[in-house]
């Protein structure tokens, strides 16, 4: 009932004064880290459930099977973490109030995005090819479910990012209000350091 | 020239210029202050580790492996 008398007050006032603005982001803010959190409880779940079948293996991977292309996935992985960094650009130059940098680098950004992603796809063929499936094997099933929950989650970034670019060039954010955009990129950054873990469990353990 | 040593190219030039532009902006905010920094100078630090990773699977010191055994 609060909120709701609180979101009436708002809708009288008109746009929010700095103050209010400045609340509304820290709510907005812990809102969102409180998210990330739990996201990354879920992803720790999955980590330790592969963890316990690596570690309940004679062999790992299974015999038959051979680990991923780790050259290929260091390449792939290189493409995603340079998108943190363009990510990070493109945000420092919509707060220095610079649009077509941050126009550019989050072009950059969605680029890495999608190479990142087709590189998965393209790991997955040949994968698929050489017989190692989501139901035919332990290796498979931890392998496909995470890489697959953290490609989902880079394609929903793809999407995030490109509904704050969208949101940026119609006029919402500015360099002092953009809790939309700081979220984004966090969220990229997030993205991003699950793929450090990843990586390391998948391609070199 | 095999693809294996084109991607390990990519994989070590790559990390040293993601690795250096991630160490560079956490330098500069190191000394900001607020919550979002600080989650941000967590996750640029994660991804310079990575970056890390990468790197030293380019020169091809991690990721070499054979299958491992309990």
């Amino acid at each position: 009932m609060a909120v709701h008398t609180e979101a009436l007050e708002y809708a009288h006032h008109g746009p929010m004064t700095d103050e209010e603005y400045v609340e509304q982001r820290d709510l907005r803010f812990l809102g969102f880290l409180m998210f990330l959190f739990t996201d990354s409880i879920f992803f720790t779940a999955y980590i330790f459930a592969y963890l316990y079948l690596r570690s309940a293996a004679p062999v790992w991977p299974p015999v038959g099977i051979e680990r991923p292309d780790v050259n290929l996935g260091a390449a792939n992985a290189i493409a995603l973490f340079g998108s943190g960094i363009t990510a990070h650009y493109a945000m420092t130059r919509l707060k220095e109030n610079r649009l077509s940098g941050y126009i550019w680098f989050t072009i950059a950004t969605i680029i890495l995005g999608i190479l990142f992603l087709l590189g998965q796809v393209y790991e997955y063929h040949a994968f698929y090819h050489e017989g190692v499936t989501w139901a035919g094997s332990t290796f498979g099933a931890s392998f496909f479910t995470l890489t697959g929950l953290h490609g989902f989650h880079v394609f929903v970034g793809v999407w995030f990012l490109i509904a704050t670019f969208a949101q940026t060039l119609a006029g919402k954010y500015s360099p002092s209000r953009h809790f939309g955009l700081t979220a984004a990129t966090l969220y990229w950054h997030f993205v991003d350091v699950i793929w450090v873990v990843l990586f390391f469990l998948f391609y070199i353990y | 020239m095999q693809v294996s040593y084109i991607a390990d190219a990519v994989g070590v030039i790559g990390a040293i210029v993601v690795g250096f532009f991630s160490l560079r902006f956490l330098r500069k905010e190191w000394n900001l202050k607020g919550a979002d920094i600080g989650v941000t100078k967590v996750m640029l630090t994660l991804l310079a580790i990575g970056c890390v990773e990468a790197f030293l699977v380019g020169l091809r010191i991690l990721g070499q492996s054979p299958l491992s055994t309990h």
